[in-house]
């Protein structure tokens, strides 16, 4: 009866919710960011000399000051300040304007600027998609809220701080940046207060007891938290809460993590135990501060466009401490058993696991797979930890890495990612074949044609030239940007929270993180890698054509069938065979000798990885036929999941292809999909997959337990399959809401047999 | 020391506990009627040919003996076939295979290392078929060298030496009661099932965790007294009723056979 009564009260708590989210709040946002922009720009004439800290310090404050919080009297939590669209974290992209993007789009110029020319062939470049490319050279979607330092002395501790810097500051330069971080911390203490205020106002007018209860609570609480350390689950979910709404309002970058929720919750659990809380209570107010994120998207609208319809907001459970024993908790268990009971999508749960993690996690992070339900991501770290660390990473920090965004680690409180890095392997293979000399001379790249070569050895040697130009060439632009950043908007706030700038006394888009690395995520490898052995295999092992046959054979679209079916059926990495498991680790071997000495903005180092968002589909629009069977503009792999031209009929035999890389070479992890069938598939053979795939190189996964009939049932009679939750490309969805094209995506890929 | 093996299939969950890799050997002593792995029967291999992969390139055209002929389709004469596989390494489209190929010890050991961070606990190798006690003697020594989990499925149709011997050397097993009574049995799979039955005595007295499997075929396997009788010769073993699923008679003319139960 109590079950049904809470569920109830969270029903009507999602929907008033969604409704505010769906209707209200992309107006308030696009409200605020007018009123704040003319004020700003009207600040901004009367100081035309201004420099960029004192635009940002006028920011902090003007947004802060025309914010108006909303409070939502059945939640006793406070966040929402209208600043920001339902399905953005806060950043200046994709024509996402909000008043946080103020200065950013003031300053954007400079990019451009700075050096015209580097700018027309980084368009050139990125417009052929050789790489991915925002607007910016820098990825600015990735944040994550540092939290330690808060949940360890509240904002008064991370003021202090920044005074006590003050007085260390040796230049102009230094003691701007430091100011303007304290602009922005007591920009975040003004808003907290608000909300007090408002609380206060509204509990006035309520009617309805647990509604007035609420409002007393946001009252005495905002007027302390997160200005003081939490002291309670409840108030350290009112941290995450807040914080992550408030920093994203001010500062102008995505911020789509929340953390090691159950890391930084814990202590807190002891401690309201100690006090005699009951596990009831702690786990409504985690069922609460859930239900918020899953509200702010309307699952059942339709996915079609690029990133239209997902919400990067994401959340880090498992794992290990610093001594390497597991995290699973009270609040990990909580989480989960919060998510899966709500029915929740988002916010994205990110699942840290080992081989030696316990049968209990295992089987709760398995639990939504075999129910249709593929709502989290798996993250090994027996592969991730040890990568990190080649990279670089301390071991006093890799413990404590998150994943945040769709896939993307980082470790929160000591730098921030820039994760959106694609590098177009496989286009780097076509335009080897095609050598397309204007679009070439364009983007002011050296390559060498590929159908003279001789030997495969050529082959192999001439692509990987062509591809490290294109890295190269990204490399310089990003490096280029980079440094310009905190010329164009300086993150002060962020990095006040951030352990590194106030010891460096220099921003984070400065340098002044402790970790200040870049990514490189290369896209589309397995295509390029069965391409290659297909060169080999046809043109020099069985000499049944010329590598220039094969070429004109791809430009026309694959006008010989019984030559692509050779292609096709040429050995392919995923399918057992050697010499392809051999050639994808050589590869990754040669990027990262190749990459060590390129250098980054500010001395950190290039991280390795293999994963793209849903490019699989748009990239792949644009690149003509491959040796590997791929037609004109079909659809291209995923990570370093197999191609889906060959069916690969036991999910087991691509990891141990994966056995051949040298792991520790990819500290930005792999993903990889899994489709197994839902029939006869139990706990006890999930766990022992997951195991599996922790001792094999496998980094990221993305799991899926479904069967293709049922799919296709799907596409048919869509009312009866809603149930049906699938991964895509670092977001869940419901299968039916996806469109035809997603959905056909999802149904190209290898369904594993058992 | 060879096994002539007709598939290998990784990430199985239904021959055994947990996954395990299954090795289907080649050669069968029974001809059921409702067999699923006719490719299975013979422990030498011959030619299977998927005419829906064919795309009549003419490749196969490179066999001296004359088994490929193309007369508006592809026509094949396995009778001829010397079973050299130049047809089947020229085939673009893997139409053409062999049903059977012959592995060393190594290469099976080999294949299982590189499973066996799947296997946990409970998983591990199933030896399936045809019928794998038919090449138990030397199943028998790989076995040794095998650390993990090993099962066998069986139609039980051996003599009792060699069917105890595969109860020394595995841990799990799988065995097939088809019919209770003898002159069905003969009628239906082409062999007595006495036999069989002494063998399963011998499962009785063994101990070894198994389970007895009954494939249901609607009007042969299924019948009351059939499985009432089935029931009363295993006693309280495991016992599995397998669900029949209809067979595609495609599987039996890629071998060139025809389908007997309609």
């Amino acid at each position: 009866m109590w079950k049904e009564v809470l569920e109830m009260e969270y029903a009507s708590i999602k929907k008033e919710l969604n409704k505010y989210y769906l209707d209200v709040a992309p107006k308030s946002a696009k409200k605020l960011q007018k009123e704040c922009f003319a004020f700003l720009d009207e600040a901004a004439k009367e100081i035309s000399d201004a420099d960029n800290f004192t635009l940002k310090s006028m920011q902090y404050k003007c947004i802060a000051d025309k914010i108006e919080p909303v409070i939502f009297p059945k939640l006793p939590f406070y966040f929402e300040m209208g600043s920001m669209h339902p399905f953005c974290d806060g950043h200046y992209l994709r024509g996402m304007l909000h008043a946080n993007g103020w200065l950013i789009q003031k300053n954007e110029h400079i990019f451009r600027e700075e050096n015209p020319h580097m700018n027309k062939v980084r368009i050139a470049n990125t417009g052929e998609k050789l790489y991915l490319g925002d607007e910016m050279y820098f990825d600015l979607e990735h944040f994550s809220i540092p939290l330690k330092k808060i949940f360890k002395g509240g904002l008064r501790g991370v003021w202090e701080e920044a005074k006590q810097t003050l007085q260390r500051c040796e230049t102009e330069a230094e003691r701007k940046f430091v100011l303007t971080a304290i602009d922005g911390i007591e920009a975040v203490k003004s808003l907290s207060e608000k909300f007090s205020k408002k609380a206060e106002e509204l509990a006035l007018t309520v009617t309805d007891e647990s509604e007035r209860k609420n409002l007393e609570l946001i009252k005495e609480t905002a007027a302390r938290i997160p200005w003081e350390a939490p002291k309670s689950v409840y108030e350290g979910l009112a941290t995450i809460a807040f914080m992550r709404k408030a920093v994203g309002s001010l500062e102008g970058v995505g911020y789509n993590t929340m953390g090691r929720v159950d890391v930084l919750l814990y202590p807190l659990y002891e401690e309201d135990k100690k006090k005699g809380i009951s596990d009831d209570e702690i786990y409504d107010l985690v069922c609460k501060f859930l239900l918020i994120w899953d509200a702010h998207i309307d699952k059942v609208k339709e996915m079609s466009g690029y990133a239209d319809y997902e919400y990067e907001n994401a959340l880090t459970l498992g794992g290990c401490d610093k001594d390497g024993n597991e995290v699973f908790n009270e609040i990990t268990k909580f989480f989960l058993k919060a998510h899966y009971e709500l029915d929740n999508t988002y916010p994205k749960i990110m699942c840290r696991y080992s081989a030696k993690s316990s049968k209990e996690y295992i089987g709760m992070i398995t639990e939504p797979i075999l129910n249709k339900k593929s709502v989290l991501l798996y993250c090994n770290d027996d592969k991730v930890m040890p990568a990190m660390k080649k990279h670089g990473f301390s071991d006093e920090h890799i413990y404590d890495y998150t994943v945040s965004g769709c896939w993307d680690i980082g470790i929160d409180d000591y730098c921030h990612g820039q994760c959106g890095q694609y590098i177009n392997v496989l286009r780097a293979l076509e335009w080897s074949m095609y050598f397309p000399k204007e679009k070439i001379e364009n983007c002011e790249l050296s390559l060498k044609p590929l159908e003279n070569a001789s030997s495969f050895e050529e082959v192999y040697e001439i692509f990987m030239h062509n591809l490290m130009q294109i890295i190269y060439k990204k490399a310089e632009q990003e490096a280029f940007g980079t440094r310009n950043w905190s010329r164009i908007s300086p993150l002060c706030l962020t990095s006040a929270l951030t352990y590194g700038p106030f010891e460096k006394r220099r921003d984070h888009t400065d340098g002044g993180s402790t970790y200040n690395w870049e990514a490189m995520l290369l896209a589309a490898v397995p295509d390029a890698i069965d391409s290659l052995i297909a060169i080999k295999t046809l043109c020099y092992d069985k000499k049944v054509c010329t590598l220039k046959e094969l070429i004109e054979c791809c430009r026309n679209n694959w006008d010989n069938e019984v030559l692509r079916q050779m292609a096709i059926s040429a050995p392919s990495y995923g399918d057992g065979s050697e010499e392809a498991s051999r050639l994808i680790a050589k590869f990754v071997d040669d990027v990262y000798n190749k990459t060590r000495n390129l250098p980054t903005a500010y001395g950190g180092s290039w991280q390795i990885g293999s994963y793209m968002y849903t490019e699989i589909i748009w990239w792949g629009k644009e690149i003509a036929a491959t040796p590997n069977g791929r037609r004109n503009g079909e659809l291209i792999s995923q990570g370093f999941t197999p191609s889906r031209l060959k069916k690969i009929d036991s999910v087991t035999d691509v990891f141990t292809s994966l056995c051949y890389l040298d792991s520790e070479k990819l500290s930005q992890g792999v993903v990889i999909n899994v489709v197994l069938p839902a029939t006869n598939m139990t706990g006890d053979i999930i766990e022992s997959f997951l195991r599996g795939c922790a001792r094999s190189n496998t980094y990221i996964m993305q799991i899926n337990c479904v069967d293709k009939e049922d799919l296709l049932k799907a596409q048919k009679n869509p009312e009866n399959y809603g149930h049906i939750i699938v991964r895509v490309c670092g977001f869940s969805a419901q299968f039916i809401s996806l469109s035809k094209e997603y959905q056909d995506e999802f149904l190209s890929r290898n369904f594993y047999i058992n | 020391m060879k096994i002539a093996i007709s598939n290998i299939q990784n990430f199985c969950v239904h021959d055994g506990p947990g996954i395990r890799t299954v090795f289907f050997l080649s050669g069968c002593p029974l001809r059921c009627k409702w067999c699923h792995n006719p490719e299975t029967w013979e422990s030498s291999p011959s030619i299977a040919f998927e005419k829906e992969r064919c795309i009549l390139c003419k490749g196969c055209n490179v066999c001296s003996q004359g088994v490929h002929t193309f007369r508006g389709e592809h026509l094949i004469n396995r009778s001829l076939c010397k079973r050299c596989g130049r047809c089947i390494e020229n085939c673009p489209t893997k139409a053409i295979s062999f049903t059977a190929r012959e592995y060393e010890e190594r290469e099976i050991l080999e294949i299982i290392d590189k499973q066996s961070a799947f296997f946990g606990d409970v998983g591990g190798v199933t030896f399936s078929g045809g019928e794998p006690l038919t090449q138990w003697e030397r199943v028998s020594r790989l076995c040794k060298n095998i650390s993990v989990s090993k099962a066998v499925e069986t139609c039980g149709y051996t003599g009792s030496e060699t069917f105890k011997k595969m109860l020394s050397d595995v841990d799990y097993v799988m065995m097939d009661i088809k019919l209770y009574d003898e002159s069905q049995h003969i009628k239906y799979t082409g062999v007595s099932n006495k036999p069989i039955l002494e063998n399963l005595k011998l499962l009785k007295e063994s101990g070894i965790d198994c389970c007895i499997r009954t494939p249901l075929i609607p009007g042969i396997t299924d019948t009351e007294e059939n499985l009432s009788g089935i029931q009363g010769i295993i006693g309280d073993l495991p016992w599995e009723k397998l669900p029949y699923n209809a067979i595609t008679p495609q599987k039996y003319e890629r071998l060139g056979m025809t389908f007997s139960l309609s």
